[in-house]
């Protein structure tokens, strides 16, 4: 008896040793280039900005204030409009995947054998482009030369003269195309497994397709959707490559907003504390979508 | 006769190449369990599933009730199904499951917890109510599959496989479960098995199936007493089937050559065999009697060798060679023991003409 326990604790230990073993250079891995500079940031965001980009005392919530509004002049919001319009570019290109995401899952996962693969490699193929040569190929496509321009006058949507670049029409295009893999990807994956069964069961049940769709297929691939809106939701709202070149450089976007205080205006501590502030509103609103999608998808979504 | 549930006029479907069903026509009566019986991929599943509006027919008429219904979603069709795999929602609980049907239709709350609770109690798993459906077991799942269905009190019942996933012992009971829960609502169920036992067990009517067309339907015992075709005869139980040639008609029925001998059939009076022509007869083995002495008016009685005896538990069943031919005779065990009969004895068997069916095929 005593044997055996002995020999069941060694084997405990054993899988413990390895478990240890095989975690640690991740969690070192995240602890030196994530959760110490985090840390940093959190620091440096309560500090005071320095000549020459450097990081002074003392301690204060100045930073902060000022993202909330309080300027040199008194009120005023433009870093909470940086802030939402940011977050409604992010919204925007996460509603358009979706609506173009979905649909497209669903078509590839009905495709015989083959056509799988080579639907999900073209779906890929963008990616070896570079971001930026996608980004100044639209400048083109959409300048009042381009071709999708010419048609757009055509048919009738365009005044003759003007273009659709620069403008919110090329950025959501843009961003569509660029984050479209992202949703389409770990929505096929569930939109393959599903149950057909459970599909006709709902509408054996009298459910129409509105309803089929809500109560027999979301629930379905709520993992899919909660990772593809996660994956493009997040970079969407902190991209400002796209916006800067296809919106025409007018709009501060928190990206951009970020960059420069760690570039042109050497304020560390006021890009650390846009950075927390993004953090923490990015967290609120997954959080807030896992209350809405459910148990099951919360603990994927988080 | 009042307009039947379900009425099915020339229906045919193919898949492809494949007809999976052609030019069917039935009718299932109100408040009657009609099983479609049929070995797998016969489509007697695909049918079901056009009744259900889950597949379109390519040609033909789906009535329900006196409507014509071919053409409507099946969402808005009058009738529910029980399938194979249950196909519950996993992220609902048993209640919730249950009360699917009833949402979607809008019933108001209070009607709907009502209706649940009877349904739940009907199929006995109201201590099951808060469960997931991956925290029951197979009978349990079917419970509450049959429960969903049933607690919208559609105009029919169609029952895919039900109890196919289940072990025998628990398939037993729930046959018992089911036939009670049917005749208890008076409800029109449509069962779909490829378990010949199953069907003749539950069913008012049975409807065979072979290769998509409907071979034959007829109440239990007529579809195993009078099978019309071989396919009928093998497919629902054991059956010795014997090539024969007509020699003479009688008022009483056809007296046919065999291997072994002359042998006198009752005959339906519809079967248009004169002299000479080729039939088969089919023969099950328990109705084949046999010992020594027994005294037969009218012949069709015969000797054999036995050749093989295998004990089954209640019945034993004995091979037989009568001439070229080789039988099977099935004998309730006590009988058999009694006879005490060994291998390579010779023995007299018999079997009444009314039990010996000419076959259409």
């Amino acid at each position: 008896m005593a044997d055996c326990r002995t020999t069941a604790e060694q084997a405990e230990a054993g899988r413990h040793r390895c478990a240890v073993a095989i975690g640690a250079p991740a969690v070192l891995w995240l602890t030196v280039f994530f959760l110490i500079p985090l840390g940093m940031a959190a620091v440096a965001s309560l500090l005071t900005a320095g000549g020459y980009g450097g990081i002074e005392p003392p301690v204060t919530a100045a930073n902060y204030l000022r993202i909330a509004g309080q300027g040199t002049f008194g009120f005023a919001p433009v870093y909470p409009l940086i802030l939402g319009r940011s977050l409604l570019l992010g919204l925007v290109t996460t509603v358009l995947c979706l609506a173009a995401g979905l649909p497209l899952a669903f078509w590839i996962a009905r495709l015989p054998g083959m056509f799988k693969t080579i639907g999900l490699t073209l779906v890929v193929i963008p990616f070896w482009t570079n971001l930026l040569i996608r980004t100044y190929a639209w400048q083109i496509l959409l300048s009042p030369e381009g071709w999708v321009t010419g048609v757009a006058r055509w048919i009738g949507l365009v005044d003759p003269g003007a273009a659709l670049y620069p403008g919110m029409f090329a950025v959501s295009l843009c961003m569509l195309c660029d984050f479209l893999p992202f949703m389409v990807l770990p929505l096929y994956v569930s939109v393959e497994k599903l149950d057909a069964s459970l599909v006709e069961a709902a509408a054996d049940l009298g459910a129409n397709r509105w309803n089929v769709f809500r109560h027999a297929i979301v629930p379905q691939i709520r993992s899919g959707l909660a990772a593809g809106v996660t994956l493009v939701f997040l970079p969407a709202t902190g991209q400002f490559v796209i916006p800067d070149l296809l919106g025409g450089g007018k709009t501060a976007l928190l990206g951009n907003l970020i960059q420069q205080q760690f570039g042109p205006s050497m304020d560390w501590p006021f890009g650390s504390a846009i950075a927390m502030v993004t953090l923490a509103v990015v967290l609120l609103g997954l959080w807030v979508a896992s209350l809405m999608g459910g148990k099951q998808g919360g603990a994927e979504l988080l | 006769m009042s307009t039947p549930a379900v009425e099915l006029r020339a229906v045919s479907k193919r898949f492809g190449e494949v007809r999976a069903v052609s030019e069917v026509s039935l009718s299932v009566q109100k408040g009657e369990f009609f099983s479609l019986l049929g070995p797998s991929g016969c489509g007697k599943s695909t049918l079901l599933r056009m009744i259900a509006g889950l597949e379109w027919p390519d040609s033909g008429v789906v009535c329900l009730g006196s409507t014509e219904m071919h053409a409507t979603p099946a969402h808005l069709r009058p009738v529910n199904t029980v399938f194979q795999s249950y196909a519950l929602f996993p992220h609902m609980n048993v209640e919730t499951n249950i009360a699917f049907g009833l949402r979607m239709k809008r019933v108001p709350r209070g009607v709907r917890e009502d209706r649940v609770a009877r349904a739940m109690e009907t199929v006995r798993i109201v201590e099951l109510a808060g469960r997931r459906p991956s925290e029951l077991s197979g009978g349990q799942r079917q419970r509450v599959a049959l429960a969903r269905a049933i607690v919208n009190e559609p105009e029919v019942l169609l029952l895919d496989e039900p109890l196919g996933a289940l072990d025998l012992q628990l398939r037993k009971q729930l046959q018992v479960e089911l036939k009670s829960v049917q005749r208890k609502l008076g409800m029109t169920f449509i069962h779909v098995t490829h378990d010949q036992e199953e069907a003749l067990v539950l069913s008012d009517r049975i409807g065979l199936m072979q290769a998509g067309r409907l071979v034959q339907v007829d109440s239990a015992e007529r579809i195993y007493e009078r099978p019309r075709s071989r396919f009928a005869a093998r497919f629902l139980g054991a059956c010795n089937l014997v090539d024969a040639v007509v020699r003479a008609r009688g008022p009483g029925g056809l007296q046919v050559e065999t291997s072994f001998g002359l042998m006198n059939a009752a005959a339906a009076p519809s079967l248009a065999l004169g002299e000479g022509a080729r039939c088969t007869l089919a023969i099950r083995p328990e109705r084949v009697e046999w010992g020594l002495g027994i005294e037969g008016e009218r012949g069709n009685q015969f000797s054999a060798v036995v050749e093989e005896r295998s004990y089954t538990g209640p019945r034993t069943h004995i091979w037989v060679r009568s001439g070229a031919g080789r039988f099977q005779i099935a004998l309730p065990s006590h009988a058999a023991n009694r006879a005490a009969l060994g291998i390579g004895e010779e023995v007299l068997w018999r079997v009444p003409p009314e039990s010996v069916v000419i076959l259409e095929d």
